[in-house]
């Protein structure tokens, strides 16, 4: 009897052989395999892992300096609370970030802009006192993650000394990193400064100077400062602890967002493109053997680039500098950098917002000399916005029905893996439909995101994630465009298309009434617009 | 002492078990009898890698089980003898195994035909009857050769469900499922479910989830396959090829004009090549189908026992078979009659078998028609860390209505690196659109193209990519003699 039930637990667990997962999920269902006899034989080969260890020398550094920075360096904390993407009239618990800020003249506080997103309450102490004072936003730059905030306390920069920032960063370099610890008493690392590159800052769409830097030591990446020579040549804004390495943002980036007035600060190229290096694709374009240069792929509509250039233009010189197969340009200082180092942050060559830089394309197996002017980052254009964009979050609950307009951070609600969670077709429009086609267009993604169950929306209850098509055959352009087409439109009925054919009818004359019932009953906070 | 009480109870309920089904043979047919009708089948089967269509994979041994059903046929599940390259059958007094040939194979519904060769393979063999469909809480026996021997086995159940559900098999029909609670096992796949001495389903897959859940094919389904394959050929299944949504809503109703009695499903979408395309219409509200009244959720009752979903109906039907309908549109209620059709639309999103993938190379590139195998083994492989227009448009192919203008999606899945792509990467998993100007809306597209081109370069556009992947044809037909050989093509 014994051996019965020992065959029964055997065969169950046999059968989890078989159990395969269907690729779509679709059915909780598998079919019974047959018998096999052959059992399958993984190979697997087990990856050793090199420790790279990256030894470093500090530098000793004297009482006085580190003194002197004491009056210059500022602990920021910074309370934020995110929105609740997918239930938008919620937030989440308020959180704190803690940073770095330095003090600059005009009795200013520069600090990575990163550290403000959602901010409910910024405050700063400086080293002479433990208490904490209310700082305000002055200026915010997410392009070049900086910020400047102000302290409207009489007297806060009395005892306070701003610090100056050197015009160029040299690289391959030794430098001291500045911070403040919990105690008011100033900390410092040393580090190396290795390489420039241009890359977006983490909320930012145009690619800038960045510094490579790296240390052996336990960096944060919340604004330290790096100086060197008694200057700041940046401040730290990522750092990786695994890897011993973070990134800073250069010194003449941050000295153009403080000297530049206004909202926008840097020129955006607005296009993109792709290396040339097959001998197939030269010949094609009707490049010469000596030619170098890239292709344009992408023009960003409304941008500096939109209507000078054009698709498959390619870009021989940019900026009165050659250009390589891979789309680097020679820098007299920093040596090979992207040829929108020159768009982007080409101020000592003359290149900056309003002004023009100089092309030579190849267009139809022509060369042809343009000009485009620069112009800032065409936010317009953008149809899901990305993370760095400042998200309006605007929605509606229309009869139980909750409507948002689709962007990166509501993605990103599926938590870690989202790519592979979230609905495939959301997905495409994320990786293929970022931008608008065409100048002029506008308009975001409105969602039907899910359904607050009501005996008025009856039938609906498991809908979840579909696109807007239109509302009384229009299509929809906004959240806020939806609502103005419900209080708006004609008839008994406000008839909603979604993308899958399902048709909603909300009742006009109803839906006060049902809007504060649900409102009520799902303790809903309407947005006053 | 716990021990004890735990083998105590153990020895109880498997001595209530062993009392049962010694009740379940008595009838007036001997289980004897019953199992004259039961086949044992051994498989040798090998697959084709849809990633590299030029190779197979190893040969894989397996076994299922069949019945007789009369004219010397045995019913079996498709996937006992899918990619079978060798099959034998055996009954249970035999020694002899018995090579058989495949008469009819059906995916859609995993089920097959064969036939024995040898005329003694039948000698005091039983044919076995098809019944109705079982009702709910009624008993069965399932007769198979599972896992753990080769000796016949008998487990019995009650039906717990009845239900439309995904054939795992083709991995996207969904037809009428019996669920049982009878512990079916690898190895029963294609054997008979019992009551009162004849056949009410066939076992053949299980529930993921839950202990003891099996599933069956029932006698309609089993019916349809036979009434098919009459004529020599197997067509496959209708469909009506609409979405509907339910009418329970009072304001969708009431903006719709639908009046306040009338009950049935709204019409959401139309798909391009269904049965309903030139009949039906978005908003249509359906009310009866063959004179069955479709309930608010698009529901018919079925046996007095079950609401089934509307397309049941439909189901059972063959092409060219009449689908009648009473609907009511623009205010008027109306009634459409329309032909029953296959949509080979849908072939793409199943599991195939038994068919090599036909592929096209240009410079080491290799373009395959979408289908499930492909993106399947393409998962597996890992290559999913991009891919968002292969999955969205795969998934949404027809639901999207994107086959209205195309016929299938041609895929550079692949590269076998070659100096003369090593600058194509950025185009792997890319919807091919065009080349040199002229649309690639199937494979043979492409390879006419590729055959035909008397161009120096071709121009591959590739969907929601602006700039085109260049290629010196005449370097890429001389570089893929040589990629042929290198990576063992030929």
């Amino acid at each position: 009897m014994y051996k019965i039930s020992i065959l029964s637990f055997l065969l169950l667990f046999q059968f989890g052989l078989f159990a395969e997962s269907s690729l779509s999920g679709e059915s909780n269902s598998i079919t019974v395999k047959k018998k096999s006899f052959k059992t399958k034989t993984q190979e697997e080969s087990s990856k050793t892992t090199s420790a790279v260890s990256n030894s470093m020398t500090s530098a000793p550094l004297s009482k006085g300096s580190q003194e002197s920075y004491n009056k210059s360096i500022i602990q920021v904390k910074v309370t934020f609370q995110e929105p609740e993407y997918h239930q938008p009239w919620k937030k989440k618990s308020p959180r704190v970030r803690r940073g770095v800020g330095l003090v600059t003249e005009g009795n200013r506080i520069l600090i990575p802009y990163s550290l403000l997103p959602d901010a409910t309450l910024i405050e700063v102490k400086k080293y002479s006192s433990y208490s904490e004072i209310k700082a305000v936003v002055f200026r915010q730059d997410p392009e070049s993650n900086l910020a400047l905030l102000r302290v409207d306390k009489k007297n806060f920069f009395d005892d306070l000394v701003p610090l100056t920032f050197s015009p160029v960063v040299v690289f391959p370099k030794q430098v001291n990193v500045y911070q403040l610890d919990n105690s008011g008493s100033i900390q410092s690392t040393s580090a190396t400064l290795l390489s420039m590159d241009m890359d977006q800052m983490p909320l930012g769409q145009i690619e800038l100077p960045v510094v490579d830097l790296s240390s052996s030591e336990g960096l944060n990446g919340f604004g330290e400062i790096v100086i060197e020579n008694g200057k700041v040549s940046g401040i730290l804004y990522e750092f990786t602890s695994a890897k011993n390495s973070g990134r800073i943002i250069p010194s003449f980036v941050i000295q153009k967002f403080i000297n530049t007035p206004g909202i926008n600060v840097f020129a955006y190229k607005g296009f993109r493109f792709r290396p040339i290096t097959d001998g197939a694709v030269k010949k094609y374009y009707g490049m010469e053997e000596s030619d170098s240069g890239v292709l344009v792929a992408d023009i960003i509509p409304g941008s500096s680039a939109s209507g000078v250039l054009k698709l498959e233009d390619i870009v021989l010189e940019f900026g009165g500098k050659n250009v390589d197969s891979k789309g680097y340009i020679e820098h007299p200082l920093y040596g090979k950098q992207v040829l929108s180092f020159l768009a982007h942050s080409g101020d000592s060559f003359g290149f900056s917002l309003g002004k023009e830089i100089p092309i030579l394309i190849l267009r139809d197996k022509k060369k042809i000399n343009l000009s485009m002017k620069l112009k800032s980052f065409p936010y317009e254009a953008v149809r899901i916005p990305f993370r760095n964009i400042p998200v309006t979050n605007d929605f509606a609950v229309e009869g139980g029905f909750v409507f948002l307009e689709l962007s990166e951070v509501l993605l990103e609600e599926w938590g870690k893996d989202w790519r592979s969670r979230v609905d495939r077709k959301l997905l495409y429009l994320y990786d293929y439909s970022k931008f608008h086609e065409k100048e002029g267009t506008y308009g975001k993604i409105v969602l039907l995101s899910q359904v607050l169950p009501d005996e008025s929306n009856n039938g609906f209850h498991d809908l979840s994630f579909k696109i807007v098509d239109a509302i009384d055959d229009e299509p929809v352009k906004s959240v806020m465009d939806l609502k103005q087409k419900i209080r708006g439109g004609k008839g008994d009925y406000s008839l909603i298309s979604l993308d899958d054919g399902t048709e909603i009818a909300l009742n006009r004359k109803q839906l006060k009434e049902i809007n504060e019932r649900i409102n009520k009953s799902y303790k809903i906070r309407v947005q006053e617009n | 002492m716990g021990i004890k009480k735990h083998s105590k109870l153990l020895f109880l309920s498997v001595f209530l078990f062993l009392q049962t089904q010694t009740n379940a043979v008595e009838g007036p047919l001997s289980f004897d009898e019953l199992r004259k009708g039961v086949v044992q089948i051994r498989v040798y089967s090998q697959s084709v890698n849809p990633f590299s269509p030029w190779t197979t994979d190893p040969v894989r041994a397996g076994s299922g089980t069949g019945f007789l059903i009369g004219n010397k046929r045995i019913v079996t599940n498709a996937h006992v003898i899918s990619n079978a390259k060798f099959v034998q059958v055996q009954r249970y007094n035999q020694t002899e195994w018995y090579g058989v040939k495949i008469l009819h194979i059906a995916h859609d519904c995993d089920l097959a035909v064969l036939e024995a060769e040898n005329p003694e393979f039948y000698k005091d063999s039983r044919d076995l009857q098809l019944g109705e469909i079982p009702e709910l809480n009624s008993p069965l026996i399932v007769v198979g050769y599972p896992i753990g021997g080769n000796k016949v086995s008998v487990t019995r159940g009650i039906v717990s469900r009845k239900d439309q559900s995904v054939y795992s098999h083709p991995a996207v029909d969904s037809h009428l499922v019996l669920q049982v609670d009878a512990a079916i096992n690898p190895g029963n796949s294609g054997g008979p479910a019992i009551q009162d001495d004849k056949v009410v389903g066939v076992a053949f897959q299980v529930a993921t989830k839950g202990e003891n859940i099996g599933y069956l094919i029932p006698t309609n389904v089993i019916r349809h396959f036979l009434t098919d394959i009459e004529d020599g050929k197997y067509d496959g299944y209708v469909e009506l090829g609409v979405r509907t949504l339910n009418s329970f809503n009072l304001s969708l109703r009431k903006a719709k004009g639908i009046p306040d009695s009338l009950e049935g499903v709204f019409v959401s979408r139309v798909l391009k090549n269904g049965s309903a395309e030139k009949y039906l219409k978005e908003g249509d509200f359906l009310t009866e189908i063959d004179g069955n009244p479709i309930g608010k959720n698009g529901t018919v009752m079925q046996d007095r026992d079950a609401r089934v979903d509307f397309v049941e109906i439909v189901d059972n039907k063959h092409a060219g078979d009449k689908i009648s309908f009473k609907l009511f549109r623009d205010g008027k209620e109306m009634s459409v009659t329309f032909p029953a059709l296959r949509m080979p639309d849908f072939d793409f999103m199943r599991n195939q078998y038994d068919k090599p993938y036909d592929f096209a190379m240009i410079g080491g590139l290799l373009f395959q028609e979408m289908s499930r195998d492909l993106i399947t083994s393409w998962s597996r492989g890992g290559n999913t860390s991009g891919g968002s227009q292969l999955l969205y448009r795969f998934f949404y192919f027809i639901e999207d209505g994107l086959n209205r203008k195309k016929k299938t999606d041609v895929v550079l899945y692949r590269k076998l690196s070659h100096p003369v792509n090593s600058s194509s990467d950025y185009f792997v998993n890319l919807v091919l659109e065009s080349v040199n100007g002229i649309p690639v809306n199937q494979l043979g597209d492409l390879q006419k193209i590729l055959s035909q081109s008397k161009e120096k370069y071709l121009r591959l556009k590739f969907l929601d990519v602006h700039v085109p992947l260049i290629l010196d044809r005449e370097d890429a037909e001389k570089a893929d003699a040589k990629i042929r050989k290198t990576y063992g093509l030929e």
